[in-house]
């Protein structure tokens, strides 16, 4: 088997903020396969963003710090000469934003802006550049390209947009394509359509690519692999069926269960996660999850779960007492007869509601 | 401008927010206008939640806001508990829009960075002296109901609280002043789906408590479906359909509906294959002749541009503003092996 195309391994960032250090990425490991998806998924401010950054070498310099090695095929792109460096960043590998019109330039025909790396870094004369630039937005799925090609962003709705960043991304062959939640600002129809065309060209480019979202539904029908985050660490990791059919994680699993679903009836009372994700300027020791977990024990306060599978290589999670095995199913079940969690969450649930108004 | 039908609403004394071909313009430059909402009729009972949902720009907020006049609506009449508001002037609307209270999708900007959180939940009991008890008590209550602690919190500023507490503080601000209905302008659009759904719940249970009556608005077809009794669909500024949020999640009747509900990803890894809708959504300042769905449908026919389809009733119970709605008429995609991919001669897409 030809080695993964993307290898991350032990990845560190922090920034440094007024608050001290801020680790955003607290060693974080994973690989993706040529023409594979993984998604990573977690809530807002997980570190999800710093990890691609981190890849992307898209970090601000002076204020943020990185370690751990990532190689792309094979190589450590931080251990290259300049100029390779720069053709990895910005040929090898490409990334797609949240929000495209922070990304494009708003005084730059469309069509320019598609062909600027072809004609940087492969030397593409203009006329050339522009006929793949045509090309590409075709393939994209922009209907009229040449009225396109002379507009200016503001002139596209959002999904072209995002069209043209794709097509701005893919326009030097990247291995490697990460989009940071790229259908977020969309419409749902809009999303599918991006997220479609997405699939498709990863396969047609034999491309690995990482998704990142907060969706886990988007994850769920794209993803070969599953990456799940929380407070700068993966918690769990598996090929994307297995996750969804055996959630190990607490968090995981409470994530999932509080999300509403189309195909539950009304007013079916959402699970919900106590608390907040903690300051990751000032994470307490153990396990980063435990204030908010149902089967938090003692040990959980002071040690932190490693990721690991349990004589499973494809299916890891960092817990002590995963959901679905006997140490799991058996501190919970104490946790409820005690009626809190060691790190004293009440686990009766009493309704937020505590006083009459009327 | 031809409205999309009445048929659907209930009497009057049987609703406790009547909403009648309701129409809102704005003046977008050059002369043109963009009619944001055009004919849109719908009817809330009392201690019901009616769901509005539709992309971005579909005029969502726009309606909401026109049923508070914040702007008065183009025309259309807006009812409620048996009063019409866009009669109403100054000190008459102000009083009686007190029974209608909103909050929105981004907490933090809809509140006061400067003033502390109790007086922010007491701004709008006004006819109360500044510093009387019952008005304290009232602010004490509703931070209590929402979840937070008046000794604890209210002395502190906004920015001290993360994006879930903000809206609990804006629910508490709006529940002071005991309004009958509340108008939720997608309050969990901007939190984590961990804090979306403490949000939720605490809604149902405040409905409860309070007697609530909610519109409640959301492009997230999941959490609308969660919340709504009944649902009204939205496209460009018009109804599609409206009636009980089984009907129309289990049984959607217009094919836009059906667009929606296959976009959605799906939480079983097992990704329903069904159509994607082509195209963009038009721009609203050159709205589609007849069904303003028409360039994106796959039933569209000569009918669809020259009619206004007026709302009807489909055989699972709602109501549909459809030339050829999914179910009981003969459409002219009937034939299965006619399938989405094969265009209808007028379903191009416009200019
Ligand atoms: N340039 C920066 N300086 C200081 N702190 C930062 C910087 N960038 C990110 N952070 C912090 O690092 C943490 C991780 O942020 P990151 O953007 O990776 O989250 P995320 O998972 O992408 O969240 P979201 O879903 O909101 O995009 C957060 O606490 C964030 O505030
Ligand atoms: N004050 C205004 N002036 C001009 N046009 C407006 C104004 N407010 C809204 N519009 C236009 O009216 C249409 C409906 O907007 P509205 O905000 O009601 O949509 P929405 O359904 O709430 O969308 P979203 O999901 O993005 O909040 C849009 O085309 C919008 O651009
Ligand atoms: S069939 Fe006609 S009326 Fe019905 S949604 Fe399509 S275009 Fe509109
Ligand atoms: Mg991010
Ligand atoms: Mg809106």
């Amino acid at each position: 088997m030809t080695p993964p195309t993307l290898v991350v391994e032990d990845l560190h960032t922090s920034f440094a903020t007024d608050r001290g250090e801020l680790k955003a990425v607290d060693g974080v490991s994973f690989s993706v396969r040529q023409g594979r998806t993984l998604g990573v998924v977690g809530e807002s401010g997980s570190g999800k963003s710093a990890t691609a950054r981190s890849i992307m070498n898209l970090l601000p310099p002076g204020t943020s710090t990185s370690t751990g090695r990532i190689l792309l095929d094979g190589r450590d792109v931080r251990d290259l000469p300049r100029a390779e460096a720069r053709h990895v960043w910005g040929v090898e590998a490409a990334m797609i934003f949240q929000d495209p019109m922070n990304s494009l330039n708003p005084v730059m025909q469309v069509g320019r802006q598609i062909g600027e790396g072809l004609r940087y870094h492969r030397g593409l004369p203009r006329e050339a550049a522009m006929r793949r630039a045509r090309e590409l937005l075709e393939q994209v799925g922009i209907a009229d390209p040449d009225r396109r090609l002379r507009e200016y962003p503001h002139q596209l709705s959002g999904g072209m947009r995002q069209r043209v960043m794709i097509a701005t991304a893919l326009a030097c062959e990247p291995k490697l394509l990460i989009a940071d939640e790229p259908t977020t600002a969309l419409d749902v129809t809009v999303q599918k359509q991006i997220l479609d065309l997405l699939d498709r060209l990863r396969l047609e480019h034999s491309m690995a690519m990482i998704l990142i979202t907060h969706d886990l539904g988007v994850v769920a029908g794209r993803a070969d692999e599953v990456a799940v985050m929380y407070a700068g660490r993966i918690v769990e990791k598996a090929p994307t069926l297995r996750l969804f059919t055996a959630m190990r994680h607490p968090y995981t699993k409470a994530l999932f269960e509080s999300i509403p679903k189309v195909a539950s009836p009304s007013h079916t009372r959402l699970r919900v996660i106590h608390g907040r994700p903690p300051d990751l300027a000032a994470l307490p020791p153990g396990c980063a999850f435990a204030p908010r977990c149902r089967h938090a024990q003692t040990r959980c306060l002071s040690e932190s779960p490693a990721l690991s599978g349990a004589g499973d290589d494809e299916h890891r999670f960092a817990c002590f007492y995963p959901a679905g095995t006997s140490d799991g199913e058996a501190a919970l079940a104490a946790n409820q007869a005690a009626g809190r969690t060691a790190a004293g969450l009440q686990l009766t649930n009493p309704s937020p509601v505590t006083s009459g108004a009327r | 401008m031809a409205g999309v039908g009445v048929a659907h609403l209930r009497p009057r004394a049987e609703v406790l927010l009547q909403v009648t071909e309701l129409e809102v313009d704005f003046p977008a430059g050059r002369g043109q206008r963009v009619s944001a909402v055009s004919g849109v009729s719908f009817d809330v009972a009392t201690g019901e939640t009616l769901g509005l949902v539709g992309e971005s720009g579909c005029g969502k907020s726009s309606t909401a806001r026109a049923i508070l006049q914040l702007p008065r609506p183009t025309s259309g009449s807006v009812a409620f508990d048996g009063t019409e508001l866009t009669a109403l002037r100054g000190e008459d609307l102000r009083r009686v829009r007190t029974g209608l209270q909103m909050i929105f999708q981004d907490p933090i900007a809809s509140l006061n960075p400067r003033r502390r959180v109790a007086d922010i939940v007491r701004e709008g009991l006004d006819i109360w002296p500044e510093a009387s008890e019952q008005a304290t008590e009232r602010v004490r209550t509703a931070l209590a109901d929402v979840g937070m602690d008046f000794e604890e919190a209210g002395n502190r500023r906004p920015h001290e609280f993360s994006g879930g507490q903000c809206q609990r503080i804006c629910i508490a601000r709006a529940l002071a002043l005991r309004p009958r209905v509340l108008i939720c302008d997608e309050p969990v659009s901007s939190l984590d789906v961990s804090i979306q759904a403490q949000i939720l719940n605490l809604l149902e249970d405040l409905k409860e408590l309070y007697g609530l009556t909610m519109l409640f608005i959301a492009h997230d077809l999941a959490v609308v479906k969660s919340i709504s009794d009944r649902v009204c669909v939205m496209y460009l500024g018009r109804i599609c359909e409206i009636g009980p949020t089984d009907a129309i999640f289990d049984r959607p009747a217009h094919p836009y509906t059906e667009a929606l509900l296959a976009s959605i990803p799906q939480l079983d890894a097992a990704a329903a294959e069904a159509g994607a809708l082509r195209g963009d959504p038009p721009s609203p300042f050159e709205a589609p002749s007849g069904c303003r769905f028409r360039t994106r449908c796959d039933r569209a026919t000569d009918l669809c541009a020259e009619q206004v389809p007026e709302l009807r009733p489909a055989p699972s119970g709602q109501f549909v503003a459809c030339h050829f709605p999914l179910t009981g008429e003969p459409t002219p995609a009937d034939d299965p092996a006619d399938d989405a991919a094969v265009g209808h001669p007028t379903a191009t897409a416009s200019p």
